[in-house]
Formats: structure tokens, sequence, C-alpha cells
């Protein structure tokens, strides 16, 4: 696999220069995917995948364009290149634009590719999808599934030309429905890891199957103020949310995040520190080079609450006459944008109890939908709660849904954060502990 | 570069192999969207995307598995893939069972003039530029973000039953999203206009005109009080019709949801779901909508009744859905493309027009809201509760049977089997529309859907005053 994307990704470059480009990058990317869902009846869907992308980006002058194909032969890598240059020649000039990045290189990262992951066999997959459905214990199966994948890339410019990078990434799922007395409560849990021995199948299951129970009659509690604790990967969705594309320096630039201008200042509370990590062994967002074959470093965002750094892609970079923090990333046929690699908050003291019991009334926060429609540019922050617990007096009481957190997120880590736990887990490439805050505003009956 | 030749030997080698029923699917997608913001050229992106999927039934399990390296070799590794995945699941999942139809063969391409991927990149640009810069010039826009989007989608579909068929679609669209400012406050609007239809669709309206008729809603929006929360009598327009009964019934009519238990429609076949003035339809070719004349099993998509004056009549169906649920396969299996497996999707789902002219609908409401969907965001429905909840677009009061002011994008929510039950009268002023730019997302796959309607009146809805 290494060598057929290089050469196409080599054979991209080359013909670019040749046809009149004055620098030119190509990202080339080959994924397989197992991906198998189990319900009540047994296997519903099984598919497996492989795909490959190669994405063009030349430049002509400072105009920048891109296109990508999925096929990888000499034909189509010309008749690519060829789109490209005429895209290039029809568009403006970017007057930002210095040039693609020539430090490019390799940084050393751990358990990121396991063999045993890229090459799982269907039987297996089966196999774990019933250890995984049978843990779903007191409720009735609704969904499970597991994914594997392996995904391979690499990236040639006109300064660099043997960049390659694998890795491989585990996926699994579980939903569960109870009913009792007329009534039905839905719980769900999944698991992400860089190898498939390290997801935790069955606590997975167990914990949708628990979820679903506990939940059982959850009702809106009054409107009012209360200390709120979201349970940590609640607590990472939030924090990848509202930070991601605030700290994202292309965000800061078009002025589109409530950061700009803040370096140097407390933007949180002393117990938030905020890191972004692309060396993190076993990290989902680990990686040797980014999209642009920078290679990944580790960036303090938010230390002690003091606002300390953004994350750059070249171009971002460049403009501000610094290097890329190895950020970039990209799908084949789109621009680069800076984005954490991994997000990780620091963990503090104190397992989810504790924090708890610390609350003398209060929401502990399992799961909300709609998160989605909170704006990162202002900082505005929207959830419906769809499981949480009443606490009082460091208790957990009683279930509780459809009530919405309003606030602004800068000024809840700031003014009101009390508690940063120690237990951490992630979602997506986003890590955190359980985090405590307190007088959230809670619209609700 | 298709070809068929390629797809009939893949399938002889899995008939070779032993399944007993071989499906190859291949495709070839063409995308490109050219954005501007605030005067600058934001984004030239263009993509071709072209791979292979082959399903199988083996040992009466389903297999599948799909390559982007469209030749022999692959295909034949991943005719192997598909075979053990099939193998693996046999001993856990129930025996396949697919409802029978005749097999299809045949060639079909959306009209157009003008191929939307010969048009040169530079007059692309050149519009794209000057309509982003007039919408931007008008006071008080903050931001005014223009873009041209295009797809080229060819569809080739062979079986171990003897279809084969090749369905090509071209579509073309428009989209201006203009944030106005106000005192302090900020009110965005985004609208789009896409056709299945070549470049001449762009060729023949001034897209500057409409940009700017989007920027004014904007202006004016960013000015309107905000409505007065509480149920009342409202007209939804074509598009807020359509968007309702796609997302918050057409989700719950799919076989697939209503097998698993997850459809609020259920056991509901033969009974009223809504008032008498209400049929709704899920149709594979119509005016304004999207382009699917054969879903991605090869089964042609007809008309479909879905409910007719009240009554469910039926479900939508995959072979598979309809051989369990009892119906016959309605052509409404969809896949987003070849890498994915089809399940049970809507076509273009619409409410059939009544007999009442647009103007009478207003004329007996004392107070209530003409609901309308240019600026609309989506919204979140569940179709195992019927529990719907949309952020429209700037609204209008009605007042002793007259539109009056606009009030800014307001919510409506409800409970959908109740809101059809209260609808009281139904115009005359069908229409349909579709997305380049927008896709409907379902158990991880986008595909295009059209949805629409008349203009609808409903004797009580709750509607939100929103911010």
């Amino acid at each position: 696999m290494k060598d057929m994307l290089l050469e196409a990704c080599r054979l991209a470059v080359e013909e670019a220069e040749k046809r009149g480009a004055s620098e030119a990058e190509a990202l080339g990317t080959y994924t397989r995917l197992l991906t198998a869902k189990m319900g009540l009846e047994g296997i519903k869907e099984f598919s497996s995948s492989e795909s490959a992308w190669l994405g063009v980006r030349v430049i002509v002058n400072k105009r920048v364009a891109i296109y990508a194909v999925t096929s990888l032969d000499r034909r189509s890598v010309e008749k690519a290149v060829e789109v490209a240059l005429e895209i290039a020649k029809a568009s403006s000039e970017d007057r930002d634009w210095r040039g693609l990045p020539r430090k490019l290189g390799f940084t050393r990262v751990e358990g990121v590719y396991d063999r045993a992951t890229a090459e799982v066999t269907a039987e297996e997959i089966v196999e774990k999808l019933e250890i995984l459905s049978s843990s779903v214990r007191d409720a009735k199966l609704v969904e499970a599934g597991l994914a594997s994948r392996a995904s391979h890339a690499a990236v040639v410019n006109s300064y660099a030309d043997s960049l390659y990078r694998k890795a491989t990434s585990a996926f699994c799922w579980a939903e569960a429905i109870y009913e009792e007395a007329g009534q039905q409560s839905t719980g769900s849990e999944h698991d992400l890891a860089r190898r498939l021995s390290d997801l935790k199948i069955e606590e997975v299951g167990k914990v949708a199957a628990e979820r679903a129970r506990r939940f059982l009659g959850a009702k809106p509690i009054e409107t009012g103020a209360l200390d709120v604790v979201f349970v940590n990967k609640q607590a990472a969705m939030i924090t990848q949310l509202m930070i991601s594309s605030a700290v994202s320096a292309l965000e800061v630039q078009e002025g589109r995040s409530p950061l700009r201008g803040k370096l140097g200042e407390e933007v949180a509370s002393e117990q938030f520190t905020v890191i972004d990590d692309g060396t993190l062994p076993r990290g989902v967002g680990s990686r040797e080079f980014d999209d642009e074959g920078v290679p990944t470093r580790r960036n303090i965002i938010i230390e002690r609450g003091v606002l300390r750094a953004f994350l750059y892609d070249s171009y971002t970079a460049f403009r501000e006459e610094r290097e890329s923090t190895g950020n970039a990333h990209r799908a084949p046929w789109s621009r680069p944008r800076p984005a954490p690699n991994n997000l990780l908050v620091k963990p503090g003291k104190g397992e989810l109890e504790e924090l708890v019991r610390d609350v003398q009334r209060g929401l502990v926060v399992y799961d909300t939908i709609g998160a989605w429609l909170s704006n990162p540019v202002s900082g505005a922050f929207t959830a419906t709660v769809s499981q949480g617990m009443l606490v009082v007096d460091g208790e957990e009481r009683e279930p509780v849904k459809g009530v919405i957190i309003v606030g602004n997120f800068w000024e809840m880590v700031k003014q009101k954060l009390v508690a940063v736990g120690s237990d951490v887990a992630h979602v997506g490439a986003s890590y955190s502990p359980s985090l405590c805050f307190r007088g959230l505003t809670i619209a609700g009956r | 570069m298709l070809d068929l030749d390629l797809l009939h030997w893949i399938v002889g080698e899995g008939v070779k192999a032993g399944c007993s029923f071989v499906e190859v699917r291949y495709q070839e997608l063409e995308r490109q969207v050219v954005s501007a913001e605030n005067g600058v050229l934001k984004e030239f992106s263009s993509r071709l995307q072209s791979g292979l999927s082959i399903r199988v039934v083996y040992g009466g399990a389903w297999g599948f598995a799909s390559t982007t390296f469209v030749e022999r070799e692959p295909a034949k590794d991943a005719l192997g893939r598909a075979i053990s995945i099939a193998r693996a699941s046999s001993r856990k999942a129930k025996p396949v069972r697919i409802a029978e139809v005749a097999a299809a063969r045949g060639r079909v391409a959306s009209e157009y003039r003008i191929d939307p991927f010969d048009v040169d990149p530079e007059s692309k640009v050149k519009l794209i530029m000057s309509v982003n810069r007039e919408a931007g010039k008008l006071e008080g826009v903050a931001n005014s973000y223009t873009a041209l989007g295009a797809l080229r989608d060819t569809r080739a579909y062979v079986n171990s039953e003897g279809a084969e068929l090749l369905v090509e679609v071209r579509a073309v669209g428009f989209l201006q999203r203009s944030v106005a400012k106000y005192a302090g406050s900020l009110e965005s609007v985004g609208d789009s206009e896409s056709r299945v239809a070549g470049y001449e669709f762009i060729e023949s309206r001034d897209w500057t005109n409409y940009a700017v008729d989007v920027t004014e809603l904007a202006r004016e929006a960013v000015r309107a009080k905000a409505a007065k929360p509480g149920a009342f009598p409202v007209v939804l327009d074509n598009e807020v019709i359509g968007l309702m009964l796609h997302e918050a019934f057409g989700h719950a009519s799919e076989g697939d949801g209503v097998e698993a238990g997850a459809s609020i429609l259920k056991g509901m076949l033969g009974r009223r779901v809504a008032s008498e003035l209400v049929t709704v339809i899920d149709e594979g070719v119509v005016e304004g909508g999207y382009f699917v004349p054969y879903d991605d099993e090869g089964v042609r998509k007809e008309k479909t009744i879905v409910v007719e004056e009240g009554v469910l009549k039926g479900y939508l169906h995959s072979r598979a859905t309809a051989a369990v649920l009892g119906g016959q396969p309605t052509g409404n299996a969809r896949a987003q493309d070849y890498s994915h497996t089809p399940i049970v999707r809507q076509t273009n789902y619409y409410m059939a027009p009544g007999d009442w002219r647009v103007e009478e609908l207003f004329e007996d409401v004392k107070y209530g809201y003409y609901v309308r969907g240019r600026g609309a965001r989506g919204g979140e429905v569940n179709p195992g509760l019927g529990t719907f909840t949309f952020r429209v677009g700037p609204s209008y009061v009605i007042r002793k049977g007259e539109v009056g002011e606009l009030v800014r994008a307001v919510t409506i929510s409800g409970y959908i089997l109740e809101t059809l039950k209260e609808v009281d009268a139904v115009a005359r002023d069908l229409k349909v529309t579709t997305s380049v730019f927008g896709a409907c997302g379902k158990a991880g796959q986008r595909v295009h859907v059209g949805d629409g309607g008349p203009h609808v009146r409903v004797k009580r809805m709750v509607v939100g005053g929103g911010r």
C-alpha cells in the first residue's frame, strides 16, 4: 500500500510541476473498514469496504486549487492534475498565500497501528458482537455494533517525497431499551480505541442496559439555577464542541473566535488546563505527521486558566510568520484547516462520586441532545438533558430529562467551574474528566 | 470508466461460488462547490469518486463489500470478502427473505442541455463573485456567503436475476446565506434553489436578484419582533409542509423502522392518521424533485400512496422489508453511494394538492401565523414518538384574515399524528423542491431527496418565539 500511495502522490506532484504549477502537494489515502450491526434477531448489517483517494493541491502564482479522485492509475492522476490546474488558473489570487510547508517529517508515536485490528476476520467480529450483545442484561437490545478500520496516508509535496503513515482504530456501541409499567426508556454507550483488544466491549453493553433502566420515568424539574456535573464523556463532547474551533488559528484570524486577542489572558479557572497532543500513546487522534506532512507535537493551549496558544496549519501560520503546529486536517477534496489532534483536559482530583458528594442541590448530566445548536463563535452553550440525575445533599436521587441547560461556555469555565475530576474518558479525540459547575441556568417546567 | 461486462463477470463469479443472489452496483459521482464569502473566493472544491460494490446472499445470509479499484482482481477480492461476511453471519442471522420483482432493464438519464462539468471554471467564479459582492453591499450586512453546486451521479446496477440498469442524474443549485446586523443583534437567513437539470438552469435566472431578496429578508428579520409563543392557527407554506412531512411522518413510514418497532405508524395500516383532506405520496420522478426512476435494488420507483384521504395505506419498502411486513417493494431502497448497503429511504415525499385557493386559507384566521420555510434550519424528530421541533424561517403574523408584519425565525413543535388531524384546508399550489447542497441523513448515510406540498392550514400548532 505504501508504494502505491507514494507513487501516485509523486506522479501527481511531478506532473503538476511539469505543467506549470509553482508548487504542488498530494495527499493519498487508503482505508479498509469492517462494520457490523446486530439486533435482537441477529446480524442486521455487515459490510467491508476499501477506498482510496488522491487529493491534489496545486498553486499557480498564489492561485490555489484542489481536486480529488478515487482512481490512482496514471491516466486518472494526470487528469486530476489537469483539472486542478484549470481551476487554479480561473481562481483569484490569494494574497495571503506564502507557500507549502517545507519542514516536513515524522514524530515517533506509539500504539497507533495494531496488526490484529487491521487483519481482523469476519468471524472474529461476529464473536465480539455476540459478547457485546449478551452483555446487555436486564434490558432489551436495540442495536449493538462494531467497526474496525485500517487507514494509510502518504503526503508528497514539492519539497518532500516520502512521508507515509498507517493507523488502526476500532469502535463499538450498544443501545438498549427498558420497559416497565407502560413506560420506556433507552440507554446507549460507545467506545473507541486504536486496538480492537482495547475496546471495553462488555462494559459498553452493561452501561447501555444500566442507563436504560436507570432513567425510566425521568421527568423535567423546575426552572432554576443548579450545580451541574457533566459526566466525563459529556464534558469531552462539550469541550470538543466549544474549544476546537475557538482555538483554531483560522477562526481566530477570520474573527470567528471568542478567544481572539486574548493570548496571555485568563480565560478559564486555574483548575482548567487544556492541551493538544498529537503524540499521545494510543491516542485516537495521534499521528506521526498532519495532513500537510508537518510533524505533530504537544501544544499547551490553556495553562492553569491562561490562554497560551492557538493551533495552526501552514497557511494560518505563514500568515503570522510562524511555523505550523502540526494541526492541519483535511479531506482529500478540501483545503486544510487547523484542528486539535487529541484535545486533552488535564485531570484534577476525585472520581465522579466524589464530585457529586460535594453538591448540595444539582444535576448530574449523563446524556444530552441538541448540543450542536450551541454557537462556538459567541460561546453560547445550550443542550437538552436527555439523561440526568437530580442530586440532593450529595446523593443522586431521581432521573431527570427534558430540561435545557444554557450558558456561555467561557463564562462557565472561568467563573463557574468548581471541580475537575480525575476520571478521564474520551469521545472521538477529545479527552476529559468529569467537570462540575456552580449555578448554571436550567430551563425546566 | 463504466464497464458493464466487468459487472456481469462479477455476478457470474458470485453465482459460480455458490451465491443464491448477487447484485453489483457501480457508481461515478462527481461533485463541485464554488463558494465566496464577503467578496473573497472561498473554495472551489471538486471531486470525482468511483467504485463498485457487491451484495450477495450466501448460505441464507447477506454479505456486502465495496472497493474503489474498478478492475477484475480487486473486484474478485471484494466478492471474496462479501462471501466471507455472509459465511460468518449465517450462524447468527435470520435467513434472508426478499420479495420477488420483475428484473428491470433500461437506461435513463435526467434531462439537461449544458453539462455543468463542461462549463469553464472561470465563468462560475465570475458569477459567484459578482453575486456575492452585490448582496454584501447592502447596508447592515455582516456576512454574505454565496455558493454554486453541481453534481453528476451515474449508477449502474446488475444482478443475478437478469436486471441491468443505468441511471444518470445531473443537478445544479445556488445558495445564498446572509447575516444582517442591527442594534447589536444578528439574524442569519440562508436559502437555496436546486434543480435536476444542467447549467442552463443557472443561466436562466437572475441570481443577483435572488441573493438580494434573501439578504433583504435577513435585514427585515433582524429588525422584526419575536413571535408571541402559544398555540395558534397557522398556514404552512410549501417548504414547511414538505419539511414537516418528510421528517416527522416520512421517516416513520419507512419499512425498516416499522419492522424494528421504532415507528409511531407501526400497526396503523388502514387506520386514520390524518384529516381526510390529507393525501401523502412518495414518487420517484416529479417536477422540482430529485430524480429516482429506480432504486439501488434495481426496483422501479412508482408513485406510492402512503396516506389516502387521511387513512394510512402503505409503508415504503425495500425488497426485504416488503417480504417481512407483507407488502410490495416500492422502490425505496437507496444507498448514499456504492460503499453503502441500500436501506429504506424516501424519494420525493409530498402532500397532494387540494382544491382551496391559497388566499382562501387566510380568510378565516383571526390571529395566527403564516409559517415560512425560507431560512429554515431544520430540527429534531423522534419517529418512534411522533414528536417534532423545527426552526423555520422568518414568518408573518395573520390578523383578521390578512397577512401582517414579519416576525423573527420561529420554532414550531408538536405531535405529528395530532397535527395532521388538525389540517382543515389544503390549497391547490403543489410545489416540490430538492437540494444539491443538503441531503437527508439516516444511519450514517446521506441521500438527496425532494419534498413539498401545497399551502396547508392547521387549526392549532405550538409556535415558539425563537431567538
